[in-house]
Order: C-alpha cells, then structure tokens, then sequence
C-alpha cells in the first residue's frame, strides 16, 4: 500500500502541474464569477441560477481535467517509457495502476473542492447556502471519481485520442442511460426490449447519483438516493479499475 | 569459498525463451529473441554485445518482467521475473533514460528508494550519498529539465544503484556520454564488480565489453551465437599476424608493406613463421629491426568472426532447407548451432 501511496503522490504532484489544470480551474472560476452577472437577466431567480451554473462549472471542468489529464497518464509514460523505470522495480502493475488513478483523482478532488468552496462562498456572502448543496456537490465528486476510472481505464488500452472520445461517450451515455427504461416500455416484448434492458444494466447511470435539480429548487434530497448513488458510482469505478489491472497486468510494455 | 558462491542463487537464468513482436495487428509477428538459454553467475560481469535490432533490449526487459515470453521461462534469483518481489534485489538503467521532467535529482532518488521500501530517513540519506557520487550533489535539488543528458544519465545511475542491488542491468550505459562520463560509468562498473554486484550490460561498443566484462554472449537477430570467458580469451587468443619496424635494406621475403615514413617500413607477416625465422629473414635482407610484436586476436576480431560463421550459418541453413525439401530430412542446421554456441 505504501508503495501505491508513493505512486499516487507522484501522480498527484505531475498533475497539479499540469497547465491545462490551471487553465481549466481559471474558466471555472471564471464561469461561476460570471454566473452572478447570468442572474441578472431572470428577475427573483438569482440564487437558483448561480447555483446551477456553479455546480454545472463543477461538473464539466471535473470532467475536463479527468480527460485532458486523465487520459494521457499513462499513455504518455508509456511513450516516454517512464513506465518501464516504474515497473522495472518491485512494484505490482496493479500497484502502478491504482497509484494513478488515485493521484489523478487527488488531483481532480482538489480542483472540485477549490471551485466549491467559491460557489459556497458566494452563496454564504448572498444568504442562499443550504446544507444540500454540500450533498450536491459530493455526489458531483462520486461522478467525477467515476469518470476518472473510465479515463485510467480506457488509456490502459487505448491512444489518449481515443481514451478522451470513449471518456466523453461514457459521461454523454451515462447521463442518457435513464431514458432506456421509457424506450424499454415502448418496445415490443422479446429479443430488442431484453437487449434495452441488458444496455441499461450495463451502462452507467450518471443521472440516479445525479442531485443537482433538488439542491438547486431546495427539495430535500433522499437519504437512499446519496447512499446507493454513492455505492452504485464508486462500485463501478471499481470494477472499471479492476478490469484495467487485469489487462494491465499482463501488457507487453514495450 | 567456492562452495559458498555456488550456493548463491543464480541472478539472471534465461531458458529457451523465445519472443515475438507484432508492430500492427496486422503484421506478422517479428522475432525478437529466438530460443535464448543464458545465464549470469553471481558476481559476475556478462555483456550483452550485438548490433541494434539484435535483441539485447528484448532480453533486458524480458529480465525485468516488463514483457512476457511467447515459450521458455525466465527467472531472476529463481524466482518468475514477472514477480514484484524478486525485482526488488535489481536495479535498472535504460537505454537513453527519460524522467518526469519535474523532478528533481533527488526527488527521482528518492521517490525510486521509496517504491523499494526503504524508510524514509535511510532513502534520504542514500540518495544524498549516491547522487555525490555521482557527481551531481550540487545539481540534486535542480530540476530533471534543467539537466544535460549526461546528468541524467547519471541521475539515472543513482536511481539504479540507491538501494545497494544485488544485480545491476544496465542499457547501453555509455549512450550520449563524453569521454570523461564514459569513463566514469567504466570506472562505475569496476567498482560494482569488485565489490561482489552482479552485473549485465548491453552494449555495441566491444571496447568498453572487452575492459569490463568475465563473460560476453552475442546476439544476432535475436539468436546467441557465441558466449566467451573473457579470461580464457586472453589466454587462449590465438595470433593473427605479427606487426614489425624496420629501417632501411632490401625486400624481405613474405613480408606485406603496411605503410611507408620516410627510411622506416611497416611490415606484417603471417601468424604461421615464428619470430627466429622473421628475425633471420630480416638479418637477410639488411634491414634493421626497430620493433616486433605479436597481433593477437581481440574481442572485435571474434564479434566479427561470429557474424561471419553465423551468416554462412543462416545462408548454408537457407540451402538445406530447399534441399531438405526435395532429398531426405535432416537436422544440420541444429547441429552447427549447436558448434558456434559452444
């Protein structure tokens, strides 16, 4: 473990010195600033606006980071074969993976954090923070945990032009997927509504673990909801990640 | 003494591995390294020589687990390479290293001595001394960028060596360096192998094989043709000509002109006459003797020799196996690999 530590932190330290990072944390910042002026233009909506900007910022430049960044790790250590220096010491390739994907995600948690305690910090000075914005923003940050996964993974297998499309499909997909179960209703019983029902169970569904509208018009936000949300993203990452470790594992690293 | 080194685990034991690459999955696969069985004594010095392309960087990474062989098996002190913990008793130096470029000397020193468990006050300490000895204290807290290739050449030494390995693989070490770096990495490996490391090189500069090496194995498009014990070639090196200075006089018999400067001539004559008779002919013809030596045979001479039986080798294997195809089968080809191997 400790090696994975020491991995990750090296990751994490290469990331956050990454430029685009900051060019990307500049325009969310940037865009939740802006968000106040947004307001402007719907009267007695103010609040409402900025907190959905903001959290949308959030959202997109999460997922941003983990595809500018996120995808080219290990691609690029394996071009520049920083990888085979890694791996050619007593470090599991599994090791080396997970220290990655907990570096980026370190990375990625940083940046979700700074930009939301500047959307709190706005809403706090306007009187308009409720707790369920942090509960919000958490399940904003299990989605970003999930899409990094989906980033670590695909650039085990894949170019980084090709990882950051697949990356951007499955967070497009994601939140689609709960539109399958009303196509699932129209379709004819038999062969195509069971493949509707197998693409539904086996595509990821963003939009369950996805509580921004609530905290946005102040409706409480289900217990159970966060909970399984929560166990669903992270369950899913973690297979992701399982799933890149194995091929991982036994990759000609060439 | 003895017994007790031969008790020591074998470092590096390659058996009949063979390995194949594909470049696109189209293509048909490449052979990499063909049916290679090598072994590295402990405490030793085995160069790995051969040209590019001929599969020495296949092996090293084939050592270190870093790609898997297609059949054959490959074990470092014992144990399967593949395995995380038989790599931890290794150091590693590739070829024409490149580190994240935000490091610093001793941030990569020490993150290397970190991911082999050392805790955290002996890491710091080791790579403070390693990185002195390597000549970088003063750049250790500059960043990799601001480094010329021969510092980082060396920074990757200190990353190698920061946890005392039991055995060194070092790729092309002297690649990019100057003369002075070349000859501070030769200086690097003498004192590795006196102080009992095991040590395996790849390289294609034979002169730096020749002063550092007990054994070197050949490779030829992924094949070993030739293992030598570099102690046994110094003994049993045959001569190939002898080399004379003379001044003055007529023509002498059986000599060849080499080169000419004004009253003195460079002579050769064959390795079969023995220095009393190239005396006597010398004595015969007027000439004085200015000197007289010996032209034994070198290291490049066998690397060359190698190449050469081997080629006759693939052309000869080429010819049986048309013939091979119209008369009786046979398995020469495996018989006379078999000789140069040996």
């Amino acid at each position: 473990m400790n090696r994975v530590l020491a991995l990750a932190a090296s990751t994490f330290q290469e990331a956050i010195r990454h430029r685009i990072l900051y060019l990307l944390l500049f325009f969310a910042v940037g865009m939740i600033a802006a968000s106040r002026l947004l307001s402007m233009l719907t009267v007695g909506e103010d609040d409402k606006i900025i907190k959905d900007v903001g959290m949308s910022a959030i959202n997109v430049f999460g997922v941003l980071i983990a595809l500018f960044v996120g995808v080219g790790l290990i691609f690029r250590e394996m071009e520049k074969r920083t990888v085979l220096v890694t791996l050619s010491g007593p470090v599991a390739r599994w090791e080396y993976l997970l220290g990655k994907y907990f570096g980026l995600a370190g990375a990625i948690t940083l940046n979700a954090a700074l930009m939301a305690l500047m959307l709190f910090g706005i809403l706090l000075y306007r009187g308009a923070f409720s707790g369920s914005l942090v509960t919000a923003v958490f399940m904003l940050w299990v989605e970003l945990m999930f899409i990094t996964s989906v980033a670590v993974f695909f650039s085990t297998l894949s170019t980084p032009i090709f990882s950051a499309l697949f990356t951007a499909g499955a967070y497009i997909v994601g939140h689609m997927t709960w539109s399958l179960p009303m196509l699932e209703a129209k379709v004819p019983e038999g062969f195509w509504r069971d493949v509707v029902h197998g693409l539904y169970l086996l595509l990821p569904d963003l939009e369950y673990g996805d509580v921004r509208a609530l905290a946005v018009h102040g409706v409480e936000i289900p217990f159970d909801r966060v909970l399984w949300g929560t166990v669903y993203g992270l369950s899913y990452a973690g297979l992701l990640l399982l799933a890149a470790c194995l091929i991982f594992r036994r990759r000609d690293l060439v | 003494m003895c017994a007790e080194k031969s008790k020591k685990p074998i470092p590096l034991k390659l058996e009949r591995v063979t390995k194949r690459y594909k470049t696109h999955f189209w293509q048909r696969a490449a052979v990499s390294v063909d049916d290679l069985s090598l072994s590295i004594e402990p405490g030793s010095v085995l160069g790995l020589l051969g040209h590019n392309g001929a599969g020495k960087t296949t092996t090293i990474k084939l050592a270190l687990g870093l790609i898997f062989p297609d059949s054959g098996d490959v074990r470092l002190f014992g144990d399967a390479a593949s395995k995380p913990a038989a790599r931890a008793r290794v150091g590693y130096l590739p070829e024409a290293p490149y580190f994240p470029e935000d490091l610093t000397g001793r941030e990569l020193v020490e993150l290397s001595a970190r991911l082999y468990g050392m805790d955290r006050a002996t890491r710091r300490r080791r790579a403070g001394e390693m990185l002195e000895r390597l000549g970088l204290g003063r750049a250790a807290d500059r960043k990799i960028r601001k480094y010329s290739k021969g510092m980082v050449q060396r920074a990757g030494l200190a990353r190698a060596l920061v946890t005392e390995p039991e055995f060194v693989i070092l790729d092309e070490p002297m690649s990019g360096l100057d003369p002075v770096g070349r000859r501070e990495v030769r200086d690097l490996i003498l004192a590795l192998r006196k102080a009992g490391t095991t040590v395996l090189f790849a390289s294609h500069v034979l002169s730096d094989a020749e002063m550092l090496c007990d054994h070197v194995a050949i490779l030829r498009n992924g094949r070993l043709i030739r293992q030598i014990e570099m102690a046994r070639l110094s003994r049993e090196r045959r001569t190939k000509h002898w080399e004379v200075e003379v001044s003055g006089g007529e023509v002498v018999p059986d000599a060849e002109v080499i080169s000419v400067r004004g009253n003195e001539r460079l002579l050769r004559f064959p390795a079969s006459l023995d220095s009393e008779t190239i005396i006597a002919r010398l004595q015969n013809a007027g000439v004085t003797l200015l000197s007289l030596a010996p032209q034994r045979q070198n290291l490049e001479d066998l690397f060359m020799e190698s190449f050469e039986r081997a080629e006759d080798l693939d052309a000869s294997s080429h010819d049986s196996t048309v013939s091979r195809e119209t008369t009786s089968p046979g398995n020469d080809t495996e018989e006379k690999k078999e000789e140069v191997v040996a």
